[in-house]
């Protein structure tokens, strides 16, 4: 697993205004959309890694939340692990975008935005919670089911909450199957990365997969499988 | 059937810090040694069952390996929250999912092979009947130096029932909770037990909903604990303590060893700067 080290740029305001910091890094520690690093502090006594997911992806660098109860300081270097896992994999075909963020901060599929319009796709974006201002090209989706109907292709964010609660027999997800092609990135923590602990297992018996080694992006025919 | 553990359990009292890191421990049963030269090794559950951490581990660096927690028959993971991070440390409920032992052995056992150091198969046991079946698995596993076995909350009549079922012909090493490792010691060891582990302790913590988790606790902020009990254990010292809990750094390794411990069992310092414990300063 790729460990390297990162360097807090500064501080700034996610778009929803939460505290965020933009980190610079090696390329080959880029995330692509989807996927997460695993972070903590070479010293001292950090007792886990966070979890980070960026809301913005830089040539140098991303920009994520900042982990809770954690103060990193501009200048301080940070010890990344990571990328961890599948990220989305759009095909080039797939030209009507559906964005979704249930349970989840929409914050978390910004870095897809940005390569749906990278590629000029249509793009369409639908959250259960707050939703930041997003660049004209993005129409925001009042309805999901409608939405699910014109996308060629869904890409959902789902929290460990609402997965658990709804889980595979969610409408939701069985509506996103309409769009033939349909990927689901599942927020669990990741307290290893390498698939050693299992806290990060999505499904059950025979048929779970660990989030970091086989998501967190899965393609959603498989997890329905 | 002879077992025995041979090798001083207190060398590494020692004061020099670098003797301290440099220990001999054989633990031997029937025809099988369990020989441990250094006295660093991983906990079970924080580098898998296949050795594949030994991409970002130097194995060679570890006195043995402990494979995740195995059980007869697979086990699934937990439902709900099976991690909850908290201010020195998290909770894992992870429900152990693992494919079952006789499938561990079959895929596992040639990654085995391939290990620089001991392999020690962790197991998860019911009952004494569970204990005996699993052990007698093992036995017939050449790749494997010696097993763990995981005890739970119990009390002295079933931490000896189950050590009992759990001698055979491999070495044993059975694993407390550190809540119940004082009390429970001397039944263990009697029992037939060749050495201790101290696990770690259980605890509570409320999930987002409020709804409690119950799960094992790692950390730095356990590390007290656990030297608490290795000097506490140290004064029945019947068998080789292996202790863990908290070890973050390399000072932690090295006041557990001068407590009197035979060897130490590093957990989440893996996850995160392994380097801080297995580097030779």
């Amino acid at each position: 697993m790729h460990r390297s080290l990162a360097q807090v740029e500064s501080q700034l305001l996610s778009p929803l205004g939460r505290a965020g910091v933009r980190m610079r890094v090696l390329p080959a520690s880029i995330p692509a959309p989807g996927q997460a690093v695993l972070a903590c502090r070479p010293v001292g006594d950090d007792p886990f890694r966070q979890m980070l997911l960026p809301f913005a992806l830089h040539t140098d660098g991303f920009s994520v939340l900042a982990p809770e109860g954690v103060a990193w300081q501009p200048g301080e270097r940070i010890d990344l692990l990571g990328p961890i896992g599948r990220p989305f994999r759009p095909p080039a075909a797939r030209r009507r975008w559906l964005l979704a963020a249930l349970g989840a901060s929409p914050e978390v599929l910004l870095p897809m935005l940005n390569l749906g319009i990278e590629r000029g796709v249509s793009l369409a974006l639908f959250a259960d919670s707050d939703v930041p201002v997003l660049p004209p090209q993005v129409e925001i989706s009042t309805d999901l089911d409608a939405a699910l109907e014109w996308a060629d292709y869904a890409g959902l964010a789902v929290s460990a909450e609402w997965f658990d609660l709804r889980g595979l027999e969610s409408s939701a997800l069985h509506a996103a199957r309409r769009t033939r092609l349909a990927e689901v990135l599942v927020l669990l923590p990741m307290p290893c990365g390498t698939g050693v602990c299992g806290a990060c297992a999505v499904g059950h018996g025979r048929t779970s997969r660990c989030a970091c080694t086989e998501g967190p992006v899965f393609p959603l025919e498989d997890l329905m499988r | 059937m002879t077992s025995e553990a041979r090798g001083d359990p207190q060398l590494p009292l020692q004061s020099d810090r670098q003797a301290a890191m440099e220990t001999s421990l054989t633990l031997s049963a029937g025809k099988r040694d369990l020989v441990i030269r250094t006295p660093l090794t991983n906990a079970a559950g924080f580098l898998g069952c296949d050795g594949a951490a030994r991409e970002s581990i130097d194995f060679a660096g570890l006195g043995a390996y402990f494979t995740s927690p195995v059980s007869l028959q697979p086990r699934s993971p937990a439902h709900g929250h099976r991690y909850l991070p908290y201010p020195g440390g998290f909770l894992l409920h992870t429900g152990h999912p693992n494919p079952g032992l006789r499938s561990a052995i079959r895929y596992e056992r040639r990654h085995w092979a391939a290990l620089p150091c001991p392999v020690i198969v962790h197991l998860l046991v019911q009952d004494p009947e569970d204990a005996r079946e699993a052990v007698r698995w093992i036995e017939s596993v050449d790749e494997v130096s010696g097993v763990e076995i995981g005890l739970g909350e119990v009390d002295e009549r079933q931490a000896s029932q189950l050590v009992a079922a759990g001698v055979g012909e491999v070495p044993l090493i059975v694993q407390l909770p550190l809540g119940t490792a004082v009390s429970v010691f001397a039944a263990a060891a009697e029992a037939g037990a060749q050495a201790v582990s101290i696990g770690a302790p259980r605890g509570v913590l409320p999930d987002p909903t409020a709804a409690p988790v119950h799960g094992r606790l790692y950390g730095p902020a356990i590390f007290p604990l656990a030297l608490q009990a290795v000097a506490q254990l140290k004064e029945q010292m019947r068998v080789p303590i292996f202790a863990g809990g908290g070890v973050y750094r390399r000072e932690h390794a090295l006041a557990l060893l001068r407590a009197g411990a035979a060897a130490v069992q590093l957990d989440g310092v893996l996850w995160t700067m392994p380097e801080r414990v297995l580097s030779p300063e």
